[in-house]
């Protein structure tokens, strides 16, 4: 009886600060999740090369203190 | 929206023998009703930081509805620096937030908010539960797996498969990797200098991040 009384607790809670804007929500975050997979395009400028300075290679960077080489 | 689908027809038969109450299997539907608001909101965060968002999802931003709920009034804020955005302006921000020369203003991954390096301990005890939760980093995604977006991801996971994984699942993973600093993180981007837009997303964060907590803690 104690759980459920807690679990009562969390729905409702959840509830009162959600309200119904949470709806909205979905409407929005139902279409985003689709793209969410997709891959890194570096578009038409760098096609020539396979460097690609992705965000983990820029992470790389910073890392290994090459900050003062990298511009 | 498949997803959502997916999720309520699965975990649709009551869970209790004959002695199921109709009362009883409303209240499952609510808490699987509130389980799937909570995986949009996450996923809704994740799409935020994990890249700028596009023309198109700013439209629909924009018709985000607020009220007087604490989230609510995050979302209506969120809805309000959308209409003031542009992709173009947005990819500069993002940029200037959480890439930068060298660095960005603010380091969005747990293991350099908890230890001050990047891939460090945080980042190998994340890989050790998402594989014991059966997940991984997709391979086309290049970017450590405890960048703040990928977390919100996990937990839309966790908190839209109900069939997979245990609440006590999502709670011991929001304890683990996200309690520890995701509300810092939030605050730091709402203060950030470089944020217009993302201070209303570091808003939304840090009220859903208090909300998440507690509930939490009720359960």
């Amino acid at each position: 009886m104690d759980s459920k009384t807690k679990r009562l607790d969390r729905r409702n809670f959840l509830r009162a600060v959600g309200g119904v804007s949470t709806a909205a929500v979905a409407a929005v975050a139902t279409t985003v999740t689709a793209d969410e997979a997709q891959a890194y395009d570096p578009g038409q400028d760098e096609l020539a090369s396979r460097y690609r300075e992705t965000d983990h290679v820029k992470a790389f960077y910073r890392t290994a203190g090459y900050e003062t080489l990298k511009k | 929206m498949e997803e959502t689908v997916r999720v309520v027809e699965t975990t649709d038969p009551p869970s209790k023998g004959s002695g199921a109450s109709q009362h009883q299997d409303q209240q499952t539907r609510a808490d699987l009703e509130i389980d799937i608001a909570r995986a949009q909101e996450y996923a809704l965060l994740a799409t935020l930081l994990l890249r700028a968002p596009d023309d198109r999802l700013l439209e629909r931003l924009a018709c985000l509805l607020g009220d007087q709920t604490p989230l609510g009034i995050a979302h209506g804020s969120l809805a309000e620096a959308a209409t003031l955005a542009s992709h173009e302006t947005l990819v500069q921000e993002y940029f200037r937030l959480f890439i930068g020369v060298g660095r960005g203003e603010i380091v969005p991954y747990a293991s350099y908010y908890l230890t001050g390096f990047l891939q460090s301990r945080p980042l190998a005890n994340l890989r050790e539960d998402l594989g014991r939760l059966g997940l991984q980093r997709a391979e086309s995604h290049h970017d450590p797996e405890d960048h703040i977006g990928t977390l919100c991801e996990v937990m839309s996971s966790l908190a839209s498969d109900r069939k997979r994984f245990s609440l006590a699942d999502e709670r011991r993973f929001f304890e683990r990797h996200l309690s520890p600093w995701a509300m810092r993180f939030f605050s730091d981007l709402e203060s950030a200098k470089n944020a217009q837009f993302y201070a209303a997303v570091g808003t939304l964060g840090r009220v859903f991040m208090t909300i998440e907590a507690e509930a939490f803690t009720l359960n």
